[in-house]
């Protein structure tokens, strides 16, 4: 019993002091709490963030300001009406960002306010196949399978001078010169709905568009699979796009001059409008139908009416179709009665309809979903009788985001009392084979293409 | 007699008590699912917005905190919280409406899941890479999970014995044993399917991977979508396979899946479309035009109308499902930054947040008619109902 009291009064002893030690060293712990609160409430981690926001307003005539609306809202110091108004203000938040988001930030407001730059390079290679020997103006004979080399670029500046607004300028550079191209503006109403588009334009890159038939540099390479040869292209010139897209149908109606920009732009117009819709039957598709009238200087205009749809038939396989007819065109002379010169109606042997199809499938390659593979047909077939028919398929290999390449085989076959000159095989190379006169003429192409 | 009263009334005393606790439980669920649970990321706040009463019950929680993302638990006892500013996680009572616990993250603390049984909320971490499994009832973090790369977004079966993970820095979902508390397995959602060597800047420069896995209603499927990769691998969860592939180009961001369970919509970014899945096909069905940096779908009528929230354009699109068309264009106004949206439980409207003017509009799945509620708090970054198909943060 002594011996455990004892034992008791030495711990005692010993634990006096530590208790008090415990006691200081919680004082510091609280001091340290309180330190610490202190510095996350009043220390500034970052730089505040700077948002401007809109914010309605109410202010009277003598400029009198309430931030939020008053009885019948008028001012309660003198009475006045109040106007209600929207204004901006930059405020202040404690909010932190990454600096990741800063960087974003800036890289978005840099290129909001400026023009950016675009190129796109496309070289082909085209040799025909097949086509035999041909005696030539020398009367030397040779072969007839020739070759050709053609290339294009594109300078392309964009902008947003206003909101909803485009600023887009083209300059083509294929012939070593660069030569204004495009160069236009398009406004946009606030729902998206209604716009305008004004300036240098190519109408052929917004009418008789497809979804896998509309791009000879990244496409089919065949004319007549990129856009109908009934639109009779009008070279570039000053005009205007109406449109009015309601998502699921749209409307566009164009005009331009077709003379190019030198001539006055009431001249001479080329008119078109197009009716689109989208519908979903067995999968996606998308029905184009347009309609144009050509001037032909003090001729009667000539009309010409057409269908482009895509149908994506599944996840892999996309199919399209064109059509195009054209209205009945001739040469008209009235009669010279001084001359005893009678009346004169001449059939102009211009192409009477044209019709094409074909197919995309993508995906097929899990490792490599970019690249496609294209097969396409069409006929076209003049007012005067004449005839061709034309296939093309390709195999396009996506490198990189910015470089592809591309194998192409087209054909022209059964062809029937073709005028010379008058069909093009390809729009980059004209006709490689120089041999209008064979009913058949196959071609093997390499395609690479470069954008940024 | 009196004896036997006191016994009665001694064995009856636990059945008072547990319907009390029921009508307090029921009292408690009935005034949370009425709350709009809005996320104001510049005022650090938590608006417990009384959709009928239309009146705010602002939840501070703490200067930096920049909330971005808030979920009840099914239990409707809490709200968990992730706080980006100040890397923590929080915890909110829905009685109180007080924060019954905070704790450190590991890093820019995300988007969250939480079991079903409202043990465990598994919260991303993207800075880091680890996932933070929280003790809910304990109000801790019970547990720091390692080994993913930018865990972005999460589902959780719907037994609650896995959680699936998306990996924004990496082609792959990761599958987690919660009994245990360790990873599964891990999901290859597709190959690189582009010649990478050849575009080193590209694919050096940044890894887009799977932004969130979206699970079918069923609870049988999970439907991951890859940004670079342009494609949604659909993970079969009985095996945690990869039974299909659909490539759909662009970049896909999310699969939302309808309420009446027939289809995910996916939003595709830089080609600008929203495609439709077949989900008992597994089969797209369509691609349809849309508008610029896709934040959110969300679905009204049953599952037969979708709106998708086209973020810089301040614009909403419409979609009707049954046609499979567009169905129409919503301006809720020019310069507004939108960010993600809530649908109702009855899919009858929608609360899109539009951040830079602190507003949300509520657009009427019957008539596209839009009102605006204002005085809500500032920067409206998401929101969340209590039982609604879409609640999901971008």
């Amino acid at each position: 019993m002594k011996t455990s009291f004892c034992a008791l009064l030495a711990f005692l002893c010993l634990v006096s002091p530590a208790r008090a030690d415990e006691k200081g060293l919680q004082e510091q712990v609280d001091d340290l709490k309180s330190e610490i609160k202190y510095i996350r409430d009043n220390y500034e981690r970052t730089e505040p963030v700077e948002v401007v926001k809109p914010v309605t307003e109410y202010v009277s005539p003598s400029g009198e300001l309430f931030t939020s609306p008053q009885a019948g809202n008028v001012s309660p110091s003198d009475g006045s009406k109040l106007e209600e108004r929207v204004t901006y203000r930059k405020l202040k938040f404690n909010r932190r960002e990454a600096v990741g988001e800063k960087i974003d930030a800036a890289i978005a407001s840099a290129i909001d306010g400026h023009v950016i730059v675009g190129l796109e390079l496309v070289g082909a290679y085209q040799n025909t196949i097949g086509a035999g020997d041909i005696v030539d103006a020398t009367g030397a004979t040779r072969s007839a399978n020739r070759g050709a080399a053609s290339s294009a670029v594109d300078f392309n500046l964009t902008g947003k001078p206003m909101r909803n607004t485009l600023m887009f300028v083209n300059f083509d550079a294929a012939s070593g010169t660069p030569m204004l191209s495009e160069a236009w503006v398009s406004v946009q109403g606030p729902k998206k709905t209604l716009s305008l588009q004004l300036g240098v334009i190519d109408l052929t890159g917004s009418f008789d568009s497809n979804k896998i038939a509309n791009d000879e540099t990244a496409q089919f390479m065949h004319s007549e699979f990129v856009n109908s040869s009934l639109l009779m292209n009008p070279a570039n010139g000053p005009g205007a796009i109406a449109r009015v897209d309601f998502t699921r149908f749209n409307f566009m109606l164009g005009a331009q001059n077709s003379l190019g920009a030198s001539a006055d732009i009431f001249d001479n117009v080329y008119w078109i409008a197009e009716a689109g819709m989208l519908y979903n039957f067995f999968g996606d598709t998308h029905l184009r139908v347009w309609a144009r009238q050509q001037p032909r200087g003090s001729q009667q205009p000539d009309q010409a009416v057409g269908i482009s749809y895509d149908h994506r038939i599944n996840t892999k396989l996309t199919a399209f179709g064109r059509y195009g007819k054209s209205s009945y065109v001739e040469a008209y002379t009235p009669e010279d009665l001084a001359n005893s010169i009678p009346e004169s109606r001449v059939a102009l042997n211009l192409l009477d309809w044209s019709a094409s199809g074909g197919l995309e499938l993508g995906y097929f390659n899990p490792r490599r979903l970019k690249d496609k593979i294209g097969i396409a047909y069409g006929r076209t077939e003049q007012q005067g009788g004449a005839s061709e028919q034309f296939t093309e398929l390709y195999l396009k290999t996506v490198l990189t985001p910015n470089f592809s390449v591309s194998l192409h085989g087209q054909g022209t076959f059964s062809r029937t009392v073709v005028d010379a000159g008058a069909v093009a095989l390809d729009p980059l190379t004209g006709n490689p084979a120089l041999n209008d006169a064979l009913p058949n003429a196959w071609i093997a192409g390499l395609r690479a293409q470069v954008s940024y | 007699m009196k004896k036997i009263f006191l016994i009665t009334l001694l064995m009856a005393s636990p059945l008072f008590a547990e319907h009390a606790m029921d009508s307090m439980d029921g009292d408690l669920a009935k005034k949370v699912r009425d709350y709009l649970v809005i996320v104001n990321r510049d005022s650090s706040d938590i608006n417990f917005f009384e959709m009928n009463t239309k009146k705010n019950n602002l939840v501070f929680l703490e200067k930096y905190a920049n909330p971005h993302m808030a979920v009840i638990t099914p239990d409707y006892r809490s709200v968990i919280i992730t706080g980006q500013g100040t890397n923590k996680i929080y915890v909110v009572d829905t009685a109180t409406l007080k924060v019954r616990a905070s704790f450190n993250a590991h890093g820019e603390p995300s988007h969250m899941v939480i079991t079903p049984d409202s043990r465990y909320a598994f919260v991303g971490n993207m800075h880091t890479g680890i996932v933070t499994v929280v003790d809910i009832p304990a109000g801790v973090e019970a547990k720091a999970m390692e080994g993913f790369n930018e865990p972005h977004n999460f589902e959780v079966s719907p037994d609650g014995s896995k959680v699936y993970v998306a990996n924004f820095g990496a082609h792959e979902v990761t599958v987690i044993d919660v009994a245990r508390l360790e990873i599964a397995k891990r999901v290859s959602v597709g190959a690189m399917n582009e010649a990478t060597e050849l575009d080193t800047a590209k694919y050096l420069g940044n890894v887009e991977g799977v932004p969130a896995p979206s699970m079918t209603l069923d609870g049988k499927f999970v439907y991951a979508a890859d940004s670079d990769l342009g494609l949604v691998a659909v993970i079969e969860t009985k095996t945690d396979k990869v039974v299909k592939t659909i490539p759909l180009g662009g970049k896909p961001w999310k699969a939302y899946p309808s309420p009446d369970g027939k289809y995910m919509v996916v939003a595709i970014n830089e080609t600008n479309e929203v495609a439709v899945i077949d989900i008992a096909k597994q089969k797209l069905v369509s691609t349809m035009p849309s508008g610029a940096d896709i934040t959110g779908i969300n679905f009204v009528n049953g599952g037969k109308k979708a709106y998708v929230i086209a973020s810089t354009e301040g614009t909403v699109y419409a979609y009707d499902l049954v046609s499979m068309r567009p169905a129409g264009k919503i301006l809720l106004g020019q310069n507004n930054l939108l960010a993600t949206a809530t649908t109702d439980v009855e899919t009858k409207r929608i609360y899109v947040c539009s951040t830079n003017n602190d507003t949300i509009y509520v657009i009427d799945g019957k008539d596209d008619k839009v009102s605006a509620i204002t005085g809500i708090g500032n920067f409206p970054w998401g929101t969340h109902i209590m039982g609604s198909n879409d609640n999901y943060c971008h």
